[in-house]
């Protein structure tokens, strides 16, 4: 290995030397080097270790997809895993190592795992966790041997912030089909964003040479077009991972995620070289010819001396003729063929007379490797009665094989997108057979290789995705023949008794793998793929999933014809979690009075996406003794509690009453202007997705709310349902517009009364009336309510008021001892009251009988959603119900929401809310049980500890069961 | 809440404080035309005939209209539509307490391709000074609606967004355009 004398178009600047070190050992590359290149040039061949059997592997592809040279690098502070050292670029004081590897990648301890792979077959993982008494000690065991990399558990977050492009016409992949493809769509006038991995346009045109002389004249014209045209944007050193409705891409660039949406997308993504399959397969200096063209050309780096090429297309012989030119030795090509195609023909002479021994029908049975465990000699097969034998030939000594046995289409994207894809046997790969509309293919990806039909197709798939945006564009020829040479071996396959033929080269997964998996009936493509794990490594199949395929078509002895590739799925290339996260968007909403909630001491907790008072803090007390003060300031005098989360809607229109009645299970049509009713609002099985008091405030127009978390869903559906319905209502989502708040208490009625001209009297403004008026000079409407079990008023108020008006109740509620309460006091409060939380005291099965509240479902009007399912429900036997329980007074247990309810061994139901009354002094609490465990007097419940405890049973609610308080009449606190 | 954000390429400042109101149903667009207001005809579009008032149409029968300097007095207009006497079937009130926000300056679009998946580079070309098109679309996953209008010879996105996510809404742009700022030196 070394540098090549300097050549045209590489990527390096070797006036810039950079330094860097690899597993602590310092070397020099150039700018522009990749870590593989840099490395190579210095003579380092063992990049990396196999992820099961802790094999040296080296590159194989330097195309970004070398699973096996991945590094774990500490570069301006910050300690990342899981780089690839094929396409990262060396910077000065890089430090890389390999990762997976215990004792370092030249004295990896684990490496004794090769010698013990007949004990690790096939699906070994999945029977180790077969015995139960085995289980941990295997989990243990595979944690500590799996993964890769480490994360920096010190990092700080690199905010990636995600962007959005746009474009007409978006072509993945600048070889030269593509940029063809881009000057044929931008010279027909589309916005283009020309899209590739690479760091630098012209893919495989700027290491490939070409049967056309004039070739990589015409690349570089067509990359120099590119680069000047004002209507298109490069995106380079950017992966498409993943490909959505609506031709949406996800472009994953060095810095961030971007997500492209185009009205039409030409794939031209090429294809990737496969590897033969042949005993030792993976030893470093075995890789794609490809791989060693891109070294050579782009990096200038030779990755052997002496190298045999396997082949079975014209690019093998074009490799060789590489090889020779950069001054390498090639004593031998091997021709899978019999019969080399013409092409192929047409080069053998040249390679003859430089001294390369051409054998037609030959393979490599196996690879040796030296001391250093590197390539050193090949042994090689023939073919007899079509199966691949060891031939008597004698072992060829090379320090490089490169091979060039054929390709497989980077399709990924295309099955993504949808696309319908048919394997072509002449080509011996599969090809696009239906695409969706605005999806087109170009290239090899539709099974051209020659350069001139490739700018031919890719200028014809530009053209008609410029049309499809609306573009007058030249219709073109029609689909461009296939090449004469078939570019791929229909099985480049060589079984060995002794094995370590790999297919897969991120998994350790040999050709007995996939046959022992068929012979345990893992034999369709998606259960081998579960069972070996072929194809879920970091290289995504891309050079394993076609070989896999190969053999299973062999071991069912069908065609490929009748076989599927496995579903491709976003991300069709590792994507940075960063890069995923993004810079993390979590919309919170607030009430206008947040700041004065904060201003009186307010502990936050979220409730939907809402920010609440959970409750305020007071001097000397802790969260409990702090909550009991405020329950005991609504009990004794009067509390004020911002409710502004609510949902609040408004229906207009003759038909509102009508609406209302098919949407909630009570009855609205008849409640009378003026007054107000709750409501329970159910799904078509007659699930409770829903409550809230319904206000009617005129004839034809209500108003009323929602749970906190449920505004922005009840409202869409109420909308979908108007339209559905056909009734002509106005719907005004008014959530976010008022304020609102609760002020209750005894002593309520006094605070408001200096507040408004609203006459508050009892006969004027009873328990659950509504009106209208004027609150603090705001505008405002009130509802008598009663949540927490006591005289009350809700009082709605625009929300650039609610601040004003807020402050107002506190400076009026002054002299009357008012305290704020927060979500914890209500939830109290309401609970001494039995009164429900939707989606706490239900859950996504409980229906309005199960939790007695059958008086507020109205069986016998016309049609409401859930009705049909309650009839039904009706006549059954109850599945669950609501009780109360309360622990006798003094006796304190730690019983929380969904702690179980026991009935013997079984399990009887759950808590749904409990806490500690301080009005009634003991803990209290609601459970949703079995109709027997209903019965019983008293429910065992086990707690975190494990302690059970018995609870007695009692009627509810546990407070003014008759609801005297919040119906009250005179004014003036309690006795 | 910090203040407004102002550098020679990006700005972005609160404009909440301006009168606004809205209304719906089937009656909105003849009541609006009663008041002497000029409604725009298509779905999703926007008109300021006399530049003091702006009439977006939200969709189809939904209707916001804004002050844009406080000598005009649509607040007037706000209370007659809320006049029990006024008060029609096919006319329906609509709350507008709006947090509002104006985003300007060269890198608009560039704040905008970090915040929000709708292309406003081709409404920008084609933004006028007194009517153009209305985006309802979601920011930075909020809920708002855009217009794009051409002041003083350059573009200005007017946002719109529930007043419960201003705060959010505020911050998260506000930070943003700073470090926009920031990186552009």
């Amino acid at each position: 290995m070394k540098r090549l004398a300097q050549r045209p178009g590489e990527w390096i600047d070797r006036a810039k030397p950079i330094a860097f070190s690899f597993e602590g050992r310092q070397h020099s590359g150039f700018a522009g080097d990749t870590l593989t290149s840099a490395l190579m040039a210095n003579g380092v061949r063992t990049l990396g270790r196999s992820f099961k059997y802790h094999r040296r592997r080296g590159t194989l592809s330097a195309a970004n997809h070398d699973a096996n040279a991945i590094v774990q690098i500490v570069s301006g502070g910050r300690s990342i895993p899981n780089a690839r050292a094929d396409v990262l670029p060396i910077a000065e004081g890089l430090a890389a190592r390999a990762v997976n590897t215990q004792g370092g990648l030249e004295h990896d301890r684990r490496a004794s795992l090769d010698r013990l792979s007949a004990f690790l077959p096939v699906g070994f993982y999945y029977k180790a966790f077969f015995g139960k008494r085995l289980f941990p000690y295997w989990e243990r065991l595979f944690r500590k041997l799996s993964g890769l990399g480490a994360v920096d558990l010190g990092a700080t977050r690199q905010i990636t912030a995600k962007r959005y492009a746009f474009a007409d016409v978006a072509v993945i992949g600048a070889g030269p089909s593509g940029l063809a493809a881009a000057l044929a769509a931008a010279g027909a006038g589309a916005d283009v964003a020309l899209i590739d991995e690479n760091p630098q346009l012209g893919g495989s045109g700027t290491y490939a040479h070409h049967s056309d002389a004039t070739g990589e004249q015409r690349v570089a014209d067509l990359i120099g077009a590119v680069k000047t045209h004002s209507r298109i944007r490069c995106f380079v050193s950017t992966v498409v991972a993943g490909y959505y409705a609506d031709h949406w891409l996800a472009l994953d660039t060095r810095d961030r995620m971007i997500k492209l949406r185009a009205r039409s997308v030409v794939i031209a993504q090429g294809a990737y070289e496969q590897p033969a399959v042949f005993r030792n397969n993976d030893l470093p200096g075995v890789m794609l010819a490809s791989g060693a063209q891109r070294l050579m050309q782009r990096y200038g780096v030779a990755p052997a001396s002496r190298v045999a090429i396997l082949g079975a297309n014209v690019h093998a012989y074009r490799a060789a003729r590489d090889a020779l030119d950069a001054g390498l030795e090639v004593p031998l090509l091997l021709d899978l063929r019999e019969q080399a195609g013409p092409e192929s023909a047409a080069l053998a002479p040249t390679l003859k007379s430089r001294a390369v021994r051409i054998v037609n029908g030959a393979a490599v049975y196996a690879a040796q490797a030296n001391s250093a465990g590197e390539i050193e000699t090949i042994e090689l097969a023939e073919l007899q009665a079509g199966r691949w034998h060891r031939a008597a030939a004698e072992p060829v000594s090379v320090d490089g094989l490169w091979m060039s046995v054929g390709f497989a289409p980077a399709d990924a994207l295309l099955r993504q997108a949808g696309a319908k894809l048919r394997y072509q046997a002449s080509a011996s790969q599969f090809v696009p057979a239906e695409l969706p509309p605005g999806l087109f293919a170009c290239g090899k990806v539709n099974g051209v290789f020659d350069l001139v039909g490739r700018l031919a197709d890719g200028a014809r798939a530009g053209s008609a995705a410029a049309r499809h945006c609306g573009f007058e564009a030249r219709a073109g020829a029609g689909a461009v023949p296939l090449d004469v040479e078939s570019a791929t071996h229909a099985l480049p396959i060589v079984d060995h008794p002794r094995g370590k033929n790999f297919v897969d080269f991120d998994e350790d997964i040999q050709v007995r793998d996939l046959v022992n998996a068929a012979q345990e009936g893992f034999d369709s493509a998606e259960l081998m793929k579960r069972y070996t794990t072929v194809g879920m490594g970091p290289s995504q199949g891309k050079h394993s999933n076609t070989n896999a395929l190969r053999v299973l078509a062999g071991i069912r002895r069908v065609s490929l014809e009748t076989m599927a590739p496995t579903t491709a799925r976003p991300m069709f290339h590792p994507v940075p979690l960063s890069h995923l996260a993004g810079r993390g968007f979590s919309p919170e909403r607030r009430t206008p009075i947040d700041e004065s909630h904060a201003a009186l001491g307010a502990v936050w907790m979220p409730a939907g996406n809402w920010r609440r008072p959970e409750y305020y803090r007071r001097a000397g007390f802790d969260r409990g003794r702090c909550i009991a003060a405020e329950v005991g300031a609504v009990r004794s005098g009067v509390g004020l509690i911002d409710v502004g989360t609510l949902g609040k809607i408004e229906v207009h229109g003759a038909e509102a009453g009508r609406f209302l009645d098919r949407v909630y299970s009570g009855r609205f049509q008849t409640l009378q202007a003026g007054m107000t009713r709750y409501g329970l609002m159910l799904d078509e099985s007659g699930v409770i997705i829903d409550d809230g008091v319904i206000a009617r405030v005129a004839q034809d127009v209500f108003y009323f709310t929602t749970t906190t978390g449920n505004s922005a869903t009840i409202f869409r559906e109420l909308g979908r349902l108007a339209s559905w319905w056909g009734m002509a209502v106005g719907l005004v989502n008014l959530t976010g517009q008022l304020a609102a708040f609760n002020l209750a208490g005894p002593r309520s009625r006094e605070v408001l009364a200096g507040l408004t001209s609203i006459d508050l009297s009892q006969s004027a403004f009873p328990y659950l009336g509504v009106r209208e008026g004027k609150v603090a000079g705001a505008p405002a409407r009130l509802l008598r309510v009663g949540f927490v079990g006591e005289l009350g008023y809700e009082i709605h108020v625009p929300a650039n008021a609610g601040l004003d008006v807020w402050n107002a109740l506190q400076a009026a509620g002054q002299s009357f001892g008012l305290a704020p309460f927060g979500v914890e006091a209500q939830r109290m409060l309401r609970l001494e009251k039995a009164h429900i939380i939707v989606g706490q005291d239900t859950d996504g099965l409980t229906n309005p009988f199960e939790i007695g509240a059958d008086w507020a479902v109205k069986m016998d009007k016309g049609f409401f959603t859930g009705q049909r399912s309650l009839a039904v429900i009706a006549k059954q036997p109850r599945r669950q119900q609501l009780v109360g329980f309360a622990l006798e007074r003094g006796r304190r247990a730690a019983i929380k929401e969904c702690h179980l309810a026991l009935a013997g061994a079984d399990i009887a139901g759950r808590v749904t809310s409990a806490g500690y009354s301080p009005t009634l002094e003991r803990v209290i609490g609601l459970a949703l049980v079995t109709p027997a465990a209903a019965r019983e007097p008293a429910l065992r419940i086990r707690i975190d500890d494990g302690a059970e405890i018995d609870a007695p049973v009692v009627a509810v609610p546990f407070y003014d069961a008759a609801g005297a308080r919040q119906k009250l009449a005179a004014t003036g606190a309690p006795a | 809440m910090s203040a407004d954000v102002r550098s020679a390429s990006l700005s972005l400042r609160q404009v909440s404080e301006r009168s606004r109101f809205g209304c719906k149903g089937p009656d909105a667009e003849a009541w609006l035309r009663d008041q002497g207001l000029d409604v725009p005809q298509p779905p999703n579009a926007w008109s300021c005939e006399r530049g003091d008032v702006l009439v977006a149409r939200l969709a189809t029968a939904e209707f916001l209209v804004e002050a844009l300097v406080p000598a005009a007095r649509i607040g007037e207009i706000a209370v007659a539509m809320l006049d029990p006497a006024e008060r029609r079937a096919g006319l329906v009130p609509v709350l507008r307490q709006d947090r509002v926000l104006e985003l300007g300056g060269a890198r608009a679009n560039d704040l905008l391709l970090e915040t929000c998946n709708v292309n406003f580079a081709p409404l920008a070309g084609a933004a006028g000074t007194n009517a153009g098109t209305v985006v309802l679309t979601s920011m930075i996953g909020v809920g708002v609606t855009v217009i794009p209008r051409r002041v003083g010879g350059s573009v200005t996105y007017t946002i719109w967004c529930d007043p419960s996510y201003g705060h959010y809404f505020w911050s998260t742009l506000n930070e943003i355009a700073a470090e926009m700022i920031a990186a552009s030196g």
